[in-house]
């Protein structure tokens, strides 16, 4: 475990090389700063003040030095530390991924089990419909269709914004759909794979019930590709709700990083990187310890 | 796919202690490609959504031919026309209605699958072959080259999608190969970590055990006890694959790092119609139905492909009698 | 702006005054008689009934109560006062910190607003009479000192804000007395009236002591004071119980409304949602279907002209007859009709506001056959015209901006060129937009279908902009243009106007650029919500009120 623990502090270190070199390799921020009369000499002046006309490798080590004492350096567009920025952001991005993945996943496993159950029926089609649709559906016209419905129609929620549990069920929807759609389909083909096994046949000849089959042994002999998937949606979910944050002017971390880009604003790239990789490194580890306690086969030495 | 469905089926190995009910001993062997399309010709749902993708690729291929309207050539004076508006002069009614500009949504649609098709099926293809085999060698072997390969994943899924397809746009200019490109690189990590997660569990089984016993190959292990087993998951993921990269698709059109017009594309025309979600409905209604068809026609027809693959159901599609009881049975 | 209802006023504030009438039919019946909403703000107050409901201090404004949500589209970078130019920022910081000049919302003519008087003393010198009796809103006096220091800050090309583009010549200025400052410029600057009333004056011992609290906690002398930026979330202001205006009779608004709060979606969907809900009761920028739903769709025009900028050194587009082929490919009034639900074809970058606008030009027609025919005689004599156009533009600088990129390339290929369109992500294009004539590549071949904002209501600095070879967003030169331009601009008066609209007319039939309309902007608005959108786009909350 500790192992495991140090190879991801070695991925964010990866991270933290590649963001330096591919955010250095964007294009000029001291350009994209000035107004287009900006005589040369002042983009100079600012590429100085902002350490750009230093060799690369200087400002690399410079960015790693600042970096060891916990500090990305100044936003170039906020001009205050990247960091805090980003920090400020993580608790929204956390709330709404948690949310979203509260509301889908037990959504989808019941869905998927259901399907399972009875491969083929009409119960099986309905919910391959319902999950293909999630799956397809362009999530800025569902969040849209949901504003149109449920806020200015029905009135029953906010259009948009941050704040308490009435804000959150819209966005939080509007992203559930995906994950909900992917999972239960692969709960479903899991579920029929353990299920064309041979112990699931010999419990069922043994007389057992079959909710107590279905549920006991084969979920959790189909939950590795199952917490797989799920895993990956929770590292989508915390990298790119950009669409879903924008529209409901949810504060997250995703649509700083996009206004960061749009400002080659190097620092809050960097800083805001970082903090998604942590979280998704996190999930990931936490999808492996789930691995190690579910399948006692899977251990790590 | 089914290509590859075909391939493997006969070669699957029984599964540890499946022993199969009685009539799979009287199961066909499946050498005729016949006996496959009578089994397609009894589900309607997997025929159905055959026989759709086949006229989808059709008017993709043939679209010059097929589609009813230029669709590059407008006029404002057409602009936003409800489904089913008469074309001036005779010409066929736009049945679809008209986008913003005044093109004809039903050829848009038909020239738009081409490049949805391609970005969707080519991306899926790459990401799909580059992480099957990433995951199986992490799976396979752990150990050190484990450990390497799913920290690599870690890293691309940590480094954020948008800047990804930034670096590669920026680098190399855009265009749909480079779309696909883009696509590949951000996607492939999933299908590394179901194909290894379920390696894992299979590795230990028992008839791995035997093989290895046995002195077989890891290639041969691989191929023919893992591969095949594999293939379902993989084939589920993939379908939904499909649909998840035409719509990133459209977001990075969006951002301007997309599909350009003249081209089009679904994704692009879903973008497009975003701005008139309450008075022009038809703009992102057909465009997403259409991605909901294709991708819920590859997952019926991946679900029929997994039934008659698999040992334990194959019988019951393949018997030429009898067939539709056992379906209701199950 | 009360001028020309002087009759019908007085009529209303004497039955207002005998009890004849409530505010809110006086109210009623001054908006039916076209006065503007700040008008109306301004005769409520001024009406002996309405002031008894307010405090009893003499002439002091109503109590003000309430709260306007305003929906925008993007947060503002940074609350600091140079960034007052800009379309995201002026409409907050506008309303807590003040220029010396102002609008009037109608006539848009040049008001006092922290300025009482001004005069041009000499060729390159004027002189500003400041208000008296005008505090920050943290206590700080206003004086000539910090006026002068204010506007040295602003424009000094050390600092060289954003706002700095708007060029003239350099600044100076400095304090005679306690209330009087003299700005001198290093040549004669005939608008630099124009350019003050762009630039608010901070508070001098904030920028002196604390620059680091400028960005996000602005102190001014405005009718509103900061109250609280939640970056990602929301901006607050609040009535200023002290400001000037609450006392003056030349505060052009009244503040009526007690909390302002501005917040930021993106989509315009989104925006129109809110106001129809209740949840904001100002939707800025809205398409214009999307304005329909909200209770009151008011439809302005603006300063801000959308044309194709042409990168003259191409191949193709070197060629004036190419030039001419694509204004006539065009078909402008359907365009403004068609994408942006009305506006003016435009003949000019700049509107009829601004001074230099020449009203003898006409939009280029559309006519598609004579641009085929010009295209052909250039290709027969030997042009270029297969050299590839691109049609460009940033992803999501205005509505629809991709649709009217890819009309103009399905017109432009129409007509025998080879055109594609293409929408550039944002940082990517602003490198490239943003430069020279000498710096372009030839065969960049580009087509920017970019907004001009001519804020400052005055040729000179769109032509320095764009027509100019030495321009820093201009891919046009022509030596002639530029010799005229720079006698026309230390002219004043009815001179200037004459020597500018000369130099519009060369650019004009130089064709160096393709004019298309004047971009009308939609505001949906509560349906108690009492506000004119301006010209300039500014958005006082002091000249909002509710009814």
């Amino acid at each position: 475990m500790v192992r495991r623990l140090a190879h991801s502090v070695f991925v964010l270190l990866g991270l933290v090389v590649v963001v330096f070199f591919v955010t250095h390799s964007l294009g000029d921020p001291a350009r994209l700063m000035l107004r287009p009369e900006a005589t040369e000499e002042q983009v100079q002046a600012l590429r100085d003040t902002l350490g750009l006309n230093d060799p690369i490798l200087v400002q690399f080590g410079r960015y790693m030095a600042n970096l060891a004492r916990g500090d990305f350096g100044e936003s170039i567009w906020q001009r205050v530390p990247a960091l805090p920025i980003v920090l400020d952001r993580v608790p929204a991005t956390l709330y709404l991924a948690g949310v979203t993945l509260a509301v889908s996943l037990p959504l989808a496993v019941f869905l998927g089990v259901v399907s399972a159950v009875r491969p083929r029926s009409l119960a099986d089609r309905v919910v391959t419909v319902v999950s293909l649709t999630g799956v397809s559906t362009a999530d800025f016209w569902l969040g849209l269709m949901l504003i149109l419905l449920f806020a200015v129609r029905l009135e029953w929620l906010p259009t948009s914004g941050f704040g308490g549990l009435q804000f959150v069920v819209l966005p939080a929807i509007a992203l559930a759909f995906r994950p909900m759609g992917r999972v239960s389909q692969v709960v479903r083909s899991s579920m029929l794979d353990e299920m064309g096994k041979g112990y699931v046949t010999t419990a069922r000849a043994k007389g057992l019930g079959e909710r107590v089959v279905i549920l006991f042994h084969t979920l959790k002999n189909a939950a590795i590709p199952i917490i797989t998937l799920a895993g990956d949606e929770a590292a989508a979910l915390l990298n790119g709700a950009v669409v879903i944050e924008t529209l409901f002017g949810w504060p997250g971390v995703g649509i700083l990083l996009i206004q960061a880009i749009e400002r080659r604003d190097l620092p809050l790239i960097e800083a805001s990187v970082i903090a998604i990789a942590v979280m998704i490194v996190t999930v990931n580890l936490v999808v492996d310890l789930i691995y190690a306690r579910i399948d006692a086969r899977v251990q790590y030495r | 796919m089914s290509g590859l469905g075909l391939g493997t089926a006969a070669e699957v190995a029984p599964r540890p202690g499946a022993a199969p009910p009685g009539p799979v001993v009287a199961a066909p062997q499946p050498r005729s490609r016949q006996i496959y399309l009578r089994a397609l010709a009894r589900d309607k749902l997997a025929l159905a959504s055959a026989l759709f993708l086949a006229l989808l690729l059709l008017a993709a291929v043939f679209a010059p031919w097929v589609a009813p309207h230029d669709p590059a050539r407008g006029g404002l004076m057409l602009r936003n026309q409800p489904p089913l508006t008469e074309a001036a002069g005779g010409a066929f009614p736009y049945v679809l209605g008209t986008d913003p500009l005044g093109r004809d949504e039903l050829s848009r649609l038909i020239y738009g699958a081409r490049i949805s098709l391609a970005v969707g099926f080519a991306s899926v293809l790459l990401s799909g072959t580059f992480g099957v085999v990433l995951g199986l060698i992490a799976g396979y072997y752990r150990g050190a080259v484990d450990d390497f390969i799913m920290r690599v994943v870690d890293l691309q899924m940590g480094f954020p999608s948008l800047l990804t397809a930034l670096v590669v746009l920026y680098a190399l200019g855009g265009g749909v190969w480079k779309v696909i490109l883009v696509l590949a690189v951000t996607r492939w990590m999933v299908y590394a970590r179901v194909t290894r997660g379920f390696v894992l569990s299979q590795r230990e089984s028992v008839f791995v055990e035997a093989a290895q016993s046995v002195g077989a190959s890891d290639r041969r292990i691989i191929v023919r006890h893992i591969l095949p087993n594999l293939l379902s998951p993989i084939m589920v993921l993939a379908t939904l694959e499909v649909a998840t990269t035409i719509l990133t698709e459209a977001s990075l059109s969006f951002l301007g790092l997309g599909i350009q017009p003249p081209d089009s594309s679904w994704g692009l025309m879903l973008a497009e119609g975003r701005g008139y979600v309450t008075t022009a409905w038809w703009l992102v209604t057909f465009p997403g139905i259409a991605i909901l068809l294709t991708a819920l026609s590859l997952n019926l027809l991946a679900g029929w492909v997994r039934a008659v693959t698999d040992p334990v159901t194959r019988w019951q599609y393949l018997r030429p009698q009898g067939a539709k009881a056992a379906i209701d049975r199950e | 702006m009360v001028r020309s209802n002087d009759g019908v006023i007085d009529r209303l504030i004497e039955d207002a005054a005998r009890g004849r009438l409530s505010r809110r039919d006086l109210a009623r019946r001054a908006a039916a008689a076209g006065l503007a909403a700040p008008a109306i703000a301004l005769l409520l107050r001024s009406t002996p009934g309405a002031a008894a409901q307010g405090s009893p201090a003499a002439g002091a404004a109503v109590e003000p109560t309430g709260k306007v949500v305003l929906a925008m589209t993007v947060e503002p970078d940074t609350l600091e006062n140079w960034r007052a130019y800009s379309t995201d920022g002026h409409p907050v910081i506008r309303n807590v910190q003040e220029a010396l000049l102002n609008r009037d919302p109608v006539t848009n003519e040049l008001v006092g607003e922290l300025a009482t008087a001004w005069e041009q003393t000499d060729e390159v010198t004027w002189r500003f009479t400041l208000r008296e009796g005008v505090t920050f809103h943290n206590g700080d006096p206003f004086n000539a000192e910090v006026a002068a220091f204010g506007i040295n800050y602003t424009w000094s090309p050390e600092n060289n804000f954003q706002i700095y583009q708007y060029v003239g010549p350099d600044m100076t200025a400095t304090a005679v007395d306690e209330y009087t400052v003299d700005v001198v410029t290093e040549a004669p600057d005939p608008i630099l009236p124009s350019r003050l009333y762009f630039s608010p004056i901070p508070n001098m011992i904030q920028v002196q002591e604390r620059p680091e609290t400028l960005p996000d906690q602005p102190i001014g002398t405005g009718p509103y004071r900061f109250v609280e930026w939640n970056r990602g979330q929301y901006i607050r202001l609040a009535a200023n119980p002290d400001w000037w205006g609450n006392t003056a009779d030349d505060a052009h608004g009244a503040v009526s409304i007690n909390e302002v709060e501005y917040v930021f979606r993106p989509e315009s969907a989104v925006r129109a949602a809110m106001v129809a809900t209740g949840e904001a009761q100002l939707g800025r920028f809205l398409s214009p279907e999307d304005c329909q739903t909200t209770p009151k769709c008011e439809t302005a025009s603006s300063v801000e002209t959308i044309f194709l900028r042409l990168d003259t050194m191409h191949p193709a587009m070197a060629d004036p007859r190419i030039r001419q082929a694509i204004g006539l490919a065009i078909d402008k009034q359907g365009v403004a009709d068609q994408l942006f639900g009305g506006g003016e074809a435009a003949s000019q970058l700049v509107g009829p506001s601004a001074t230099g606008y020449n009203e003898e030009l006409e939009p280029y027609p559309y006519d598609l056959e004579q641009a085929r025919a010009l295209v052909a005689e250039a290709a027969a004599d030997g042009v270029a015209v297969d050299a590839p156009i691109r049609v460009v533009t940033r992803q999501g600088i205005y509505l629809r901006n991709d649709e009217f990129a890819q009309y103009v390339a399905t017109q432009l290929s129409d007509i025998g060129l080879t055109a594609t369109s293409e929408v550039i992500e944002i940082a990517q294009y602003n490198e490239q937009y943003d430069i020279n004539y000498a710096d372009v590549p030839e065969d960049r071949g580009w087509i920017g279908t970019n907004p001009h904002g001519n804020e400052i209501m005055d040729v000179s600095s769109t032509a320095r902009a764009y027509y100019s070879c030495e321009g820093g967003s201009s891919t046009y030169c022509n030596p002639a243009l530029d010799e005229a331009l720079n006698a026309a601009i230390p002219l004043t008066g009815d001179e200037r106007a004459a020597a500018l609209a000369e130099v519009t007319r060369m650019y004009y039939e130089d064709y160096g650029s393709i004019p298309i309309l004047h971009m009308p902007l939609n505001y949906g608005l509560a349906a108690n919500l009492e506000w004119t959108p301006r010209l300039d786009g500014f958005m006082l909350v002091k000249e909002m009120s509710y009814s």
